[in-house]
């Protein structure tokens, strides 16, 4: 235990020497400004709002896609039907 | 119908298609009732699922266009957006999905959303002031090992038994995604932010530890003896160093 504490008062230690130049490095009032509504993610969003591609009668795609057919098989995946539903 | 009761019809009739609503809708002429009903439908189901491939589009790219559309609406009848504002949608996604693939073959799926996820987080969490050393320089010998450190709120922790980092690097960039090993063994991530912007670092399992440790409140003291466990020859000095000069500890709240 007093080895613990030796260790860690030591790593204290050379943190303080650091001082506040390294802990400038990345200053928080220097940070971009998020948290603004991406596009695309407010339900109001006119790129793509408009009725007109969307106005067709509704199919389930569930009928013809049963597996992944994206990147998958690259990340060693196969083509079958996943497991558990 | 009262109109509480015609509400509510018409938003089960959005999410259930065989919930009668047509019989209520006022039609005169030009688009049918149910034809209205379904253009409402197809809006609300391709905002959302747009909006997911934007939070997930590993995921996407994963499944593919067609799959990622299924997923997204099974998940929207579970998990409907309580809010126009989509940013939030995603929050389930990753146990939705790692119960939706349980242990088979697409368990990764789950990992990769929740690194994902953590991107997302990052990105829109508060800013904080970082910790400045020296508030702490006065702390007596015997004290040190209970120190406390509040980790800077845009910090995440992933850790998968699969290479997730390595996964979601091969889908960056233009081109063809890369092959990855899925057996290349599992990979812990740390998501921060920067003033360049998300930045996504493997770190190892003891760094894992120490991190975890001091994010569910636990002591300096704690968090050293849980990377100990880890690894014996953990340097807390360097990853002290490295938690500072990266801004992941923030001042302390007063």
């Amino acid at each position: 235990m007093l080895t613990r504490t030796l260790i860690l008062t030591a790593a204290l230690g050379s943190l303080l020497s650091l001082g506040t130049a390294a802990a400038a490095d990345d200053k928080g009032d220097m940070e971009k400004c998020y948290g603004v509504a991406e596009a695309g993610k407010n339900d109001c969003h006119s790129a793509n709002h408009g009725c007109a591609g969307m106005a067709k009668t509704d199919k389930d795609p569930a009928d013809w896609v049963k597996v992944p057919k994206g990147t998958c098989e690259k990340m060693g995946g196969k083509l079958t039907a996943p497991t558990a539903m | 119908m009262p109109l509480r009761e015609l509400q509510q019809r018409f938003i089960a009739s959005l999410y259930d298609e065989s919930t009668e609503i047509e019989g209520e809708i006022c039609a005169d002429g030009g688009i049918g009732a149910a034809d209205r009903i379904a253009i409402y439908r197809n809006n609300l189901r391709a905002g959302f699922g747009k909006a997911l491939a934007l939070e997930f589009p590993v995921i996407a790219a994963l499944c593919g266009a067609d799959f990622f559309a299924i997923l997204a609406r099974e998940f929207q009848r579970a998990h409907p957006s309580a809010s126009g504002d989509l940013h939030h949608i995603g929050g389930p996604f990753p146990p939705y999905l790692r119960q939706r693939f349980g242990t088979g073959e697409y368990a990764y799926f789950a990992d990769v959303a929740e690194l994902e996820w953590a991107r997302e987080e990052a990105a829109r969490a508060a800013d904080a002031v970082a910790l400045d050393v020296r508030t702490i320089g006065t702390t007596g010998v015997d004290a040190i090992p209970a120190l406390k450190f509040r980790l800077a709120p845009s910090v995440r922790l992933v850790a998968s038994r699969w290479p997730v980092l390595t996964i979601w690097e091969a889908h960056q960039g233009p081109g063809e995604v890369r092959e990855v090993d899925l057996g290349a063994g599992p990979e812990q991530v740390l998501v921060r932010r920067s003033p360049a912007g998300l930045v996504l670092e493997r770190i190892t399992v003891a760094d894992l530890a120490f991190l975890a440790t001091l994010e569910s409140g636990g002591t300096l003291g704690a968090a050293f003896d849980t990377a100990l466990v880890a690894d014996p020859a953990f340097g807390v000095a360097a990853m002290l160093r490295r938690c500072v000069v990266r801004g992941l500890f923030a001042a302390a709240q007063r």
